[in-house]
């Protein structure tokens, strides 16, 4: 039989501090929601050492509540204390909150944490409008912080959905006229097709970052209007450019039956430059096959 | 004049038996019970060197031939037949009238006896049979296994997840891994082969290695701080030699 022993480190270091609920940086927190956080420690945690304080009012002291927040306390399995606090009333709605914890360990050495979290909604991407052929409209549920990171193209990302061609981006502007949109402009994709715009790093006027599960919106590029599609000017396509004076003059001496010839392949035409925009086979041949001269 | 027709066991008690008229009787050669008569050569002592040597010093000289140094012409096994015989895997002449046997390892504390057959002695005399004539016997020592372990023994400062790393060999015999128990902090976290489930960590394992095992002990649950931590490691070797 052998024996042998050996000795694990001694504790240098101060209690862990962990939050629980509101973790750390979390948005939306109701404002009553209770603050739960946990604290360990190797050697054992001096619960006579423990402070907290919630936005620098202090709530736990002495191992007693302060301030008229309820703090409930248990021992966990590090070694430890669970807090959960109740302050006495509601929170600020719309406002990040701090929360600063003191505590040492059996040892005297000590630990401080502080962490913050947000109440309300934070910054969300809601719409993305094409108002003009070319250019997109992000639009937020609040007004933004228009800086650098506001403008960066590479914090927004379009992602063609189904059989839709890839669009791409050129800039990104923003408009003080407009604080909760920004201005996309872009080129490529397909009429009818739809997209998925995804917007990362811009923040709001308090500096709270967008909700990274509310940071995409789908879009169509709608077909496009008179106004911009393309055209075909029939006289210019049978013709060619003339002066007024010469199409005149043209005019009376063609036969009518020519000009109508030529007014129908003209409209063919459009029609095919239209439905090959819209993506459809080209139709050349229509009505009933012609008979044979006898 | 009567015909008397005897025979002489030397191998066992000393009997003389002779038919006379159908009358038995036994005469008195003035020997002592269960001692055979010194005929020829004999093998005088047998003396343990190491936990795998033999050496037998015999009376006389040999006659050097094939069969002086072939290791069938010997046999070694436990005079209660409790342990194994053992293997002979050499036989070496240092001196003219001593051998050297090559075994596998003798087992602390049990009571062997050595047979040598077709040994001369330098006229050709074959060696005779009997207790203490070409059997002898003796007291086995056996070599206890070892066990190494990381973090050393008396180490400090150790790392709290740290495993504990054991290597238990036995050059001679290998390691019984049956026999093996580790206590950790008086608990058992490894015996014969499975570990506890306080001490089946990830990291936990154990692999053949060279003459024995090693070991690795991964408590499921991290020491603590300050914590001196205490093992304690028996097995046996394949001879069944215990640690020490």
């Amino acid at each position: 039989m052998a024996i042998f022993s050996f000795t694990t480190v001694t504790d240098t270091t101060g209690p862990e501090i962990v939050p629980e609920s509101p973790l750390a940086d979390a948005i939306e927190v109701g404002v009553y929601s209770p603050i739960r956080l946990a604290i360990g420690d190797g050697t054992g945690v001096d619960l006579a050492t423990v402070e907290l304080y919630v936005d620098g009012v202090q709530v736990y002291a002495s191992s007693a509540a302060q301030s008229g927040a309820t703090v409930a306390v248990t021992v966990n399995t590090g070694n430890g204390y669970d807090f959960e606090v109740q302050l006495a009333g509601a929170m600020s709605a719309g406002s990040v909150h701090i929360v600063t914890v003191y505590a040492s360990d059996t040892l005297a050495q000590g630990s401080t944490f502080l962490y913050s979290f947000y109440t309300g909604i934070s910054p969300r991407l809601v719409a993305v409008d094409n108002p003009v052929e070319g250019v997109l409209i992000p639009r937020f549920n609040e007004p933004m912080t228009q800086d650098a990171t506001f403008t960066l193209l590479t914090n927004y990302t379009v992602t063609p959905q189904g059989s839709a061609e890839a669009l791409v981006l050129l800039a990104v502007e923003a408009s003080t006229t407009l604080p909760d949109a920004a201005t996309l402009t872009f080129e490529g994709g397909t009429y009818g097709g739809t997209y998925e715009l995804t917007v990362i790093g811009v923040t709001d006027l308090l500096g709270t970052s967008i909700d990274t599960l509310n940071n995409t919106a789908t879009f169509t590029l709608p077909l496009p209007t008179e106004a911009n599609i393309s055209r075909v000017h029939l006289f210019d396509t049978v013709w060619g450019p003339m002066g007024m004076t010469q199409r005149v003059i043209k005019r009376r001496t063609v036969d009518n039956l020519v000009v109508g010839r030529s007014i129908a392949m003209a409209v063919e035409e459009q029609l095919t430059i239209r439905l090959k925009r819209l993506g459809a086979a080209i139709p050349y041949r229509g009505g009933k096959e012609g008979k044979n001269r006898t | 004049m009567a015909t008397l027709d005897f025979t002489l066991d030397f191998n066992h008690d000393a009997t003389v038996v002779y038919d006379q008229e159908r009358n038995p009787r036994t005469l008195d050669f003035g020997m002592v019970s269960g001692a055979a008569p010194v005929v020829g050569m004999t093998v005088s002592i047998a003396t343990v060197i190491d936990a795998v040597t033999l050496e037998l010093s015999c009376s006389e000289a040999f006659t050097i031939d094939a069969e002086l140094t072939d290791v069938r012409n010997y046999r070694v096994r436990d005079s209660a037949g409790v342990a194994p015989d053992l293997t002979v895997s050499a036989v070496a002449q240092p001196t003219a009238s001593t051998l050297r046997l090559t075994v596998s390892e003798f087992r602390t504390g049990v009571t062997y006896e050595v047979e040598a057959s077709q040994i001369k002695n330098s006229v050709g005399t074959p060696m005779s049979q009997g207790l203490n004539i070409n059997r002898r016997q003796f007291t086995g020592t056996g070599a206890a296994p070892t066990a190494t372990i990381a973090p050393a023994t008396g180490a400090t400062g150790v790392a709290l997840a740290t495993p504990i790393s054991l290597d238990i060999t036995d050059a001679n015999s290998g390691v019984d891994l049956t026999s093996i128990t580790i206590t950790v902090e008086a608990a058992n976290a490894f015996v014969a082969g499975v570990f506890a489930d306080d001490y089946a960590g990830p990291a936990s394992e154990y692999t053949a290695i060279a003459s024995g095992y090693r070991i690795i002990i991964d408590p499921v649950v991290d020491f603590s701080y300050g914590q001196v931590v205490d093992i304690v490691v028996a097995a046996d070797d394949g001879a069944g030699n215990p640690m020490a």
